[in-house]
């Protein structure tokens, strides 16, 4: 059973620093983080036990915001526009397929319509090459979580939600340390 | 390691872009000269990186601080200050986003080693251990652990200040269920011990008690166990 957490303990309410012209819309894979969301993603992890699924899994990158009330918003990081300017709508970003720079993707404030949020991360499996792979969240949000850090507590508070949904496994990744 | 990855400059740059801790592994040991790499191809990498920002007409600049944090705090210095190098030589670009870039680079570069000082300052604790994220600190630094090397530090920790059986250990991280001998725990203990003094200039910080076990040294400075509690519901 996920705990229920008062929602300031996640961090104080910040508007997004910035909203780009073409994040006029909601991402297509946008959902609620809730028990039956984390089983699935549980069950999604589980089942990576090939190379096809492995490539899969770790191509995929989903971005959430934590609203207002606590609810933790979560998408599919998606492309808004091809660099033609053709709109596309549910098509994940490829990491390591371009320069980030080279996308204009739907980023965090398209979760909450642009409004203000206490938290927002990424959420990702990584792993060694082909071997086992693990649920990482991090801050790592330009836009709500640059201009005013979250603090251990909250780090700290939002790990503990993701854990309550997705198992105790999942690491915060600070972005700062590698893996031995 | 997937032998079919390509090692040029252009593709290792992607690791940049992308970031996460498995990509920071590959891209620390291509600075190493593993794989095939060295701090040649690393800072070409870096250079593809910052460029394709540099060129852009957006930047992140919160990534950008991301990759210079890290370099400072896990690359070579060597690395380090040719990074400096790149970003001191761009700066004062007259165009926007080349200098957003640089600049980025350079706070991140710069801003970590100010961050670690005062970090080193600041703590009340050398060591740090946080119970609810399972992450071990010094001088704010995280020390990546695996979870047996967690549940020994965690246990010591926890009764910090005196001493712990290996008996007591091996039952604490195998709960009782297909334990290994108790050598195991000497092995964790030494692996424990090289993480630890690599950051913390050699200094020691769990005791052998002939006899008895292992104690977390608990003297000159005193070693924090933070466990965040979540609250209740009302």
């Amino acid at each position: 059973m996920a705990e229920v957490l008062p929602p300031d303990i996640f961090g104080t309410l910040r508007l997004p620093s910035r909203i780009d012209s073409w994040e006029n819309r909601k991402p297509a894979s946008l959902a609620i983080l809730n028990e039956s969301l984390g089983q699935s993603l549980l069950n999604w992890a589980a089942s990576v036990n090939n190379r096809l699924l492995w490539i899969s899994a770790t191509n995929t990158n989903f971005i959430w915001v934590m609203d207002q009330e606590g609810v933790v918003h979560i998408a599919v990081e998606e492309l808004a526009e091809l660099e033609d300017g053709t709109k596309v709508i549910g098509i994940p970003r490829r990491a390591k397929l371009s320069h980030k720079s080279q996308d204009k993707k739907l980023g965090h404030p398209t979760l909450i319509e642009g409004r203000a949020a206490r938290i927002a991360g990424q959420l990702f499996l990584d792993g060694p090459e082909s071997g086992p792979l693990n649920w990482y969240i991090d801050d790592n949000s330009g836009r709500y979580c640059r201009e005013l850090k979250p603090s251990t507590e909250n780090k700290s508070s939002v790990l503990s939600l993701f854990r309550s949904y997705i198992g105790g496994n999942v690491i915060f990744d600070d972005g700062y340390w590698t893996p031995t | 390691m997937n032998q079919d990855r390509t090692l040029d400059s252009k593709t290792l740059s992607l690791e940049f872009s992308s970031f996460r801790p498995f990509d920071r592994k590959r891209l620390l040991a291509i600075s190493k000269g593993a794989l095939g790499g060295g701090p040649q191809l690393f800072i070409d990498a870096l250079e593809v990186y910052l460029e394709s920002w540099a060129n852009s007409d957006w930047v992140e600049e919160y990534e950008i601080e991301r990759v210079g944090i890290w370099i400072a705090e896990n690359c070579h210095g060597l690395i380090a200050s040719r990074a400096g190098m790149l970003a001191s030589l761009q700066i004062e670009s007259d165009r926007t986003n080349r200098r957003k870039t640089y600049y980025a680079l350079r706070k991140g570069l710069t801003s970590s080693r100010a961050e670690r000082v005062a970090r080193s300052i600041a703590q009340d604790s050398e060591l740090v251990v946080e119970l609810d994220t399972k992450t071990v600190r010094i001088f704010g630094e995280v020390v990546p652990l695996t979870t047996k090397e967690f549940g020994i530090i965690e246990l010591l920790s926890l009764r910090k200040g005196r001493a712990v059986s290996k008996e007591t250990l091996l039952n604490y991280l195998y709960d009782g269920m297909d334990r290994p001998a108790s050598k195991i725990i000497d092995v964790f203990i030494a692996k424990l011990r090289r993480k630890f003094a690599l950051r913390a200039n050699g200094k020691e910080f769990i005791e052998t008690v002939a006899g008895s076990g292992y104690i977390l040294r608990d003297s000159d400075n005193p070693i924090e166990t933070k466990i965040n509690q979540p609250r209740q519901r009302a």
